[in-house]
């Protein structure tokens, strides 16, 4: 291999030199030898593990010994014990894991885990070892499901640090213990089937639950504090970690201490102070007395909130602290920042006639709130009471397009109407489908209306209902996207088409490679969402496609676009903030399915479900609040400067403060 | 990962782009412990090396989409390695770090036991010889180990260090002549 170069080198070197080169010897030493390198002290496994969890999210790369070096302040018996963490999660591996995942993060989160050490900004799954710390004024939300249609939501306060010990499924059964180290955490537990087991884990006691909310917090001075805010709970003592007693002595001790476990009920607190220095030397002469100091827990009947809540829940208003999620929010006993309907409630409008799947906007050239009905009855109503209503005797199906002064409806039959705002009164109107065309989209310039037919028709029309031109994408359309220049409506089969907007020349196409289910248009570029759930966002202005991002979620009720950042909204409750790099800023979920279009203002994200209400921070996916609604009949909400409004079965439009 | 032992290097990045993540785990496998090697030629520590070889990984974890398949794999996954290898030295010499290119230490391989009719290599030999590969300048002997040590052909090297290939076989003949030389001073050949 080496021979032509050896021989070079060999001349080379021999020039003007009396020594004979030794050819064979450097031969040998090429041939022969190679560089020692020391073996990598990372298992490939292990390392590759960190690799794809890194690729796969924005985490600092840390191994064990880096977070030693980073952190010097790390405490040896923490590093232990985040050691063991992960020793564990390794060798639990082959039991199949529950499914946990952050669900919301305030502040400044590490999640150390797989040997990395992240600081969290949005949802990421949690492996059994997880070890969680929060900062100060920083708190978290994880959820576990339990295998049978419940969960476990786990809410962490500032200054805390807790470890996933075990969220696995054995044999039909659920495992889900937290080791508490510091800080506090507030359990919400529902749903549990027979043989269950849901543990918190403190220094020197624990407890067991079957479907409750409590909370637990490990004071600075070592004590622990157990509160019921709902259910029961079993509390014992148990033999610290760390201590080392030979086998009688330890059966006995646990066996004394389970004979001391308290059942604490709702609104119960329970303190314990720490009990270490009793262990301590501890013989088989001596352990009897030692024990009998340790007196049975005394259960206090401490005012919910004062301890465990004052605790987890430091954050005030108008920093709010993650919510927990529920079912059933007016249920849940957790005093998050769900608010009942009766406190968030402004007024309510009375409108008759309200139809399920009606419609909402608000004009603040009129300062009124406008409801169409899906049977064609419109009704304006401001503080002054009702300004005008009007029954179009046509079925409505599509949202009206609130231009200044004018609104156009596009009705089922293929007719749009033009309605004069203030007055109520229909300014003109013109059959633009023959049947079966009928309109489900309208978008508006400033001086003229597009509209798009379920067939793949598209008009522009003037404000006085002139038709300008009328051309066809030739297949059902998904989106009706107006821009400077150009009208582009992209098809469910993939293509996109771009219309000239003067003439309505098709002057573009472009076929993807997917079905297309919704698009959205920012600046110069129209994200496309397609039927695997994936996002492309395509540059219309260079014709380029820029890049595809797969959310692995199909259902996608929504995509907006505010600000420049992208959001999506599934149908399955999750919120996805998208940068235009195709970065996933954050993930939140909420619990209900996500069906109508929500609405953005300047911090805020407003998004209805059935029978629930969210508002989340746009800043970082937070749940500000939320609350139960009654049913709503609008298939939208609508904001004004200070209020939320859509309608609701028996109680008319009801309107929220912000 | 057996099921891939035949499968050539660009075949397996096809399949992980085509979302078989096997497939990255064989390629990975493949190149775990020839990468750490080759990093290791650049930064001495070894937690650094284990950090640069993460780094890479995760580079080709998310731009495998931009390799092309008809190129050399080794070659694009090497580049990307030194290429993480200089930028980290570079980065801890930019903050006075203590970070110095590796002192390669060379050594017998020990696969096989010399016959009687072959060379005997002292200790000596070998410690002159690692001092010769190590007094090198970085050109050459970048060029010196990735022929050398990683058997790598003279194309890839080019590729790799962004040279000709003409460039590359200069350099390791005098990287193999400064050697000699090196070695000829101190009477070893």
């Amino acid at each position: 291999m080496h021979d032509d170069i050896i021989r070079q080198a060999v001349s080379a070197v021999s020039k003007g030199r009396p020594e004979t080169v030794h050819t064979r010897k450097l031969s040998a030493l090429l041939e022969r030898t190679e560089v020692s390198a020391p073996a990598p002290e990372l298992h490939p496994r292990y390392a590759l593990q960190r690799i794809k969890t890194a690729a796969a999210g924005d985490t600092i790369r840390l191994s064990p010994l880096d977070m030693l070096r980073r952190y010097g302040k790390v405490s040896i018996p923490a590093f232990v014990i985040v050691a063991i963490a992960v020793g564990l999660t390794w060798h639990l591996m082959s039991i199949p894991a529950m499914n946990s995942v952050i669900t919301a993060v305030e502040g400044k989160v590490q999640v150390f885990q797989g040997g990395l050490l992240s600081e969290t900004h949005s949802p990421i799954p949690l492996q059994e070892g997880a070890v969680i710390t929060t900062e100060t004024g920083s708190g978290i939300s994880l959820e576990t499901g339990t295998g049978s249609g419940g969960k476990i939501s786990v809410q962490a306060g500032e200054k805390s640090r807790f470890v996933l010990s075990r969220a696995a499924i054995s044999q039909g059964k659920m495992y889900f213990t937290l080791t508490l180290e510091k800080g506090s955490v507030v359990l919400h537990v529902n749903r549990l089937s027979a043989g269950d087991s849901v543990m918190v884990r403190a220094a020197d006691s624990m407890a067991e639950v079957k479907g409750t909310v409590f909370g637990v917090a490990v004071m600075e001075n070592g004590e622990t504090v157990y509160e019921v805010l709902q259910g029961k709970i079993r509390m014992s003592r148990r033999i610290p970690d760390g201590v080392t007693l030979n086998s009688e002595i330890t059966d006995r001790i646990k066996s004394e201490l389970m004979n001391q476990s308290v059942i604490l009920e709702e609104k119960q607190s329970c303190r314990i102070r720490e009990t270490i220095s009793l262990y301590r030397s501890m013989t088989r002469e001596n352990y009897t007395a030692r024990i009998e100091k340790i007196q049975r827990p005394r259960i206090k009947k401490t005012p919910v909130q004062e301890m465990i809540l004052g605790l987890a829940m430091t954050s005030p208003w108008e920093k709010p602290f993650p919510a927990i999620v529920t079912n059933r929010i007016e249920k849940s006993s957790v005093p998050t920042r769900q608010q009942t309907f009766r406190e968030k409630t402004a007024g309510l409008l009375s409108v008759d006639k309200i139809e399920p799947s009606s419609f909402i906007m608000y004009s603040r050239y009129g300062d009124f709130l406008i409801v169409a009905g899906s049977n064609g009855y419109l009704s304006a109503a401001g503080s002054g009471g009702m300004q005008w209503d009007l029954d179009l005797k046509r079925s409505i199906r599509t949202k009206p397009l609130l231009m200044v002064e004018a609104m156009y409806v596009g009705s089922e039959d293929g007719t749009i109407i033009s309605l004069d705002i203030l007055k109520g009164s229909l300014r003109w109107q013109k059959q633009i489908f023959p049947s079966p065309d009928r309109t489900v989209k309208l978008a508006g310039d400033g001086d003229s209306v597009y509209i798009l037919s379920n067939r793949g028709m598209v008009l522009r029309l003037k404000k006085d209902g002139t038709e300008i031109w009328r051309n066809s994408l030739g297949e059902e359309p998904v989106a009706l996207i107006v821009t400077q220049h150009m009208v582009f409506v992209p098809g469910k089969s993939g293509i996109m088409v771009g219309f000239d907007k003067r003439k309505g020349i098709k002057v573009f196409k472009r076929q993807f490679d997917t079905k297309i289910t919704t698009a959205a248009r920012g600046d110069s570029r129209i994200y496309l969402l397609t039927d695997t759930g994936a996002v492309i966002c395509y540059d219309f202005r260079n014709d380029e496609k820029l890049w595809t991002l797969d959310l692995h979620e199909r259902s996608h009720a929504s995509m907006q676009v505010d600000n420049g950042y992208l959001y999506t909204f599934s149908t399955a409750g999750r919120i996805n903030k998208i940068s235009n790099q195709g970065e996933i800023l954050w993930s939140s979920q909420v619990r209900n399915a996500i069906s109508r279009d929500p609405v953005f203002d300047e911090r805020r994200v407003y998004i209805l479900c059935d029978q629930s209400f969210y508002v989340l921070k746009k800043e970082n996916g937070l749940i500000v609040w939320s609350m139960v609604s009654p049913p709503v009949l609008t298939g939208n909400i609508t904001l004004s400067e200070n209020n939320i409004y859509f309608a609701a079965r028996k109680k008319g439009v009801v309107i929220l403060k912000k | 990962m057996n099921e891939f032992s035949q499968t050539s290097d660009e075949e397996l990045v096809k399949i992980f782009r085509a979302g078989d993540e096997k497939a990255f785990n064989a390629l990975y496998a493949r190149y775990y412990q020839k990468l750490f090697k080759l990093i290791y030629y650049y930064v001495s520590d070894t937690d650094l090396v284990e950090d640069v070889l993460h780094n890479v990984f995760i580079r080709v974890f998310r731009h495998v989409h931009t390799f092309n398949p008809q190129k050399s794999f080794s070659a694009w996954i090497y580049q990307i390695a030194v290429n993480c290898s200089k930028n980290e030295l570079k980065k801890r010499r930019r903050n006075d770090d203590l970070v110095r290119q590796a002192a390669l230490v060379i050594s017998e391989k020990d696969e096989a036991e010399p016959s009687p009719e072959d060379i005997i290599l002292t200790r000596h030999d070998i410690q002159a010889f690692s001092e010769a590969v190590n007094s090198l300048k970085d050109r050459f002997r970048d060029v010196f180990l990735l022929r050398f040590d990683q058997k790598m052909k003279y194309s890839d090297i080019a590729a790799v260090l962004k040279c000709s290939e003409r460039t590359a076989k200069w350099r390791m003949k005098r990287a193999v002549e400064n050697i000699a030389l090196f070695l000829s001073d101190r009477g070893i050949i």
